[in-house]
């Protein structure tokens, strides 16, 4: 457990919870997450194979832990109803802003509440490509995906965050450009 | 000044420029947090095997106890009768399976001589043996791999059902995806319904009812959805009762879990409604009015959750097999993760697998090893789902190492199964 930790922990730790927080908004889950991650690594490191890249294998693991966290959290059928349409729904400001995001400018953080908008798999596309700055190919392989699915999705989340950005920039003019 | 909109080379811009966010905590603290958690979650599970082996020890002390003072009584007899023991318990090792009691031995005996006795019943016989006579085998020495036996002999359960079987009964065929939504397991369940709309009630009752959870799959079901016959002939329609109740990575999942539960049952399509008007609008395929269910070409894996939780065999979501033979490939070949694994062991060496007439004729190079095992039962099994998927009515196995495996005689045709995964 030792020796896995501490290699797992200098290479890919900093990315696993990154990752996370963006997954749930929220320091100190992320920081129960990422333990979980380390203890289910432990228990299936010897299944491990080396066929897929240990960066890929890794944050499908923590998609899986963060993915189990959101439904205990709450029931499907209520995140779903809190999800559905979001057309008709504000977005939500109940997560407090990291830290790192606070003396940003208001753009980033609209970005960041908006991402709650998209639907679990979409945010985890976004967070793996531009956040995480992952290949379409990397992208499918942790999702164990096609990678036209890939795609498909990223495509679906950048319209939805496009529309809730615009919509917030409506309400309150989150932009004013120069001319 | 004015407002402008915001490009999606703009909003891409935005999301690459969100800061990075670090752990603060140091490393020594996050190890020794994962250990304490580790540790934690260990013993809540542990004290209930060693209650249940506390009370099997005092439970097996009594009974102990109680035999030791019989066997002393009876220990002179015993000895006297060792040579007689010896030699038909020889004769027990060597057909490894049928269970000779040395009181019983002039009895069983009798039976051997009348032949009447066949091998799968002798099995059983050995099964309901009552604990006592190994007890009682103390006095003899060397009895030597009884347990081990027992263990070799205990017999493969099959997990597919097969039409012949389902003449009072009949099962119905629910598919559930995995807690990633990555997977769908079609599993089956036993009904005394046998007309379509009785199965279709089942499907409802059974959607409610069941704990997907128990097979460690995902919460999914009962959806607000409702099932009639449809007015052609092998076609169901699905009712959407409630469309808010589905987001899109549910409705993704949706179509495919509700296309192989009709599949299985016997529909070749599915028309769509919702609140009674005909159409259903998904965020995937956007409107829809029906669906064929036509032969979908998969390959099977296995998919095991967890090892607490049994073995399942699954469509390969991901199959680009456009032939059996390529999906015969994909079953050996296919990395594992996420929970599924290769249905077909690696050391299986198939020569040929040729269509002929509606029959997969699958031949084996000469060689192969097949172990008379789980795994080699759930690759037959897997074969068998797959050849159906191609629409085949029949696997023929030529050249296979066993004659027989589990409940399937390997060297006649194998008929396709009516339903997977039969679980309680």
């Amino acid at each position: 457990m030792d020796s896995v930790f501490h290699r797992i922990y200098e290479e890919h730790h900093k990315d696993l919870f990154q990752f996370l927080f963006y997954m749930v908004n929220n320091r100190q889950t992320a920081e129960d997450l990422v333990q979980e991650v380390y203890i289910r690594v432990y228990k299936s490191h010897h299944t491990f194979q080396g066929k897929s890249a240990e960066k890929t294998w890794l944050y499908s693991i923590a998609r899986n832990t963060a993915i189990d966290h959101f439904r205990k959290q709450k029931s499907w059928k209520q995140r779903i109803m809190d999800n559905f349409d979001w057309g008709k729904h504000e977005i939500r400001d109940d997560h407090p802003l990291p830290e790192e995001l606070v003396m940003e400018q208001e753009e980033l953080s609209s970005i960041y509440h908006c991402l709650d908008s998209c639907t679990v798999d979409q945010k985890t596309v976004i967070i793996l490509r531009y956040i995480q700055d992952l290949s379409i190919a990397e992208t499918a392989g942790v999702l164990n995906w096609s990678e036209s699915k890939v795609k498909t999705t990223q495509h679906r989340a950048l319209k939805q965050l496009k529309k809730m950005m615009n919509v917030q920039k409506e309400k309150g003019g989150v932009r004013i450009e120069k001319i | 000044m004015r407002r402008s909109n915001y490009s999606e080379q703009e909003i891409e811009e935005l999301l690459r420029n969100l800061p990075s966010v670090t752990d603060t905590r140091p490393k020594a603290d996050i190890y020794q947090n994962m250990q304490l958690a580790a540790d934690k979650r260990r013993s809540p599970i542990r004290w209930i095997p060693i209650a249940a082996c506390a009370a099997v020890i005092v439970l097996f002390s009594i009974l102990a106890a109680s035999f030791r003072m019989n066997l002393n009584s009876e220990h002179k007899v015993k000895v006297k009768d060792r040579n007689a023991v010896y030699q038909s318990n020889s004769e027990w090792d060597k057909k490894a399976g049928s269970t000779v009691k040395p009181e019983n031995a002039g009895k069983k005996e009798t039976e051997k001589e009348t032949g009447s006795t066949p091998p799968a019943a002798e099995d059983k016989k050995q099964e309901e043996a009552p604990a006592p006579s190994d007890d009682k085998a103390e006095t003899i020495e060397g009895k030597p791999g009884t347990e081990e036996n027992k263990v070799l002999n205990a017999p493969l359960k099959s997990s597919l059902a097969f039409s012949k079987e389902g003449e009072s009964h009949s099962y119905i065929t629910i598919s559930v995806p995995d807690p990633n939504l990555q997977y769908f397991i079609p599993l089956s369940f036993d009904t005394d319904k046998t007309d379509k709309q009785g199965q279709l009630e089942a499907v409802e009752e059974k959607m409610k009812s069941m704990n997907e959870e128990s097979y460690g799959l995902s919460n999914y079901y009962p959806l607000n959805l409702g099932f009639s016959l449809g007015n052609e002939e092998g076609t169901v329609n699905v009712d959407f009762a409630d469309k808010s109740s589905y987001n899109n990575s549910y409705e993704s999942g949706l179509l495919n879990a509700l296309e192989d539960t009709f599949r299985y049952l016997g529909y070749t399509k599915i028309t769509f409604s919702t609140e009674g008007k005909p159409g259903i609008e998904l965020s995937d395929t956007g409107a829809m009015q029906e669906a064929q269910l036509l032969p979908p070409k998969r390959s099977f894996l296995i998919y095991q959750s967890s090892p607490e939780h049994p073995k399942f065999i699954v469509p390969n979501v991901n199959s680009s097999a456009e032939t059996i033979q390529d999906a015969l490939k994909e079953m050996q070949n296919f990395e594992a993760n996420n929970s599924a694994a290769a249905s077909i062991p690696s050391d299986w060496k198939i020569e040929t697998a040729a269509e002929r007439d509606g029959v997969l004729v699958v031949t084996f190079s000469p060689g192969t090893l097949m172990a008379e095992n789980e795994n080699a039962l759930l690759a037959i099994e897997a074969i068998l789902l797959t050849a159906k998927d191609f629409g085949l009515k029949a696997v023929k196995f030529e050249n296979a190492p066993l004659e027989k495996l589990g409940r399937y005689d390997l060297t006649k045709e194998i008929e396709v199964p009516s339903a997977p995964n039969v679980v309680e």
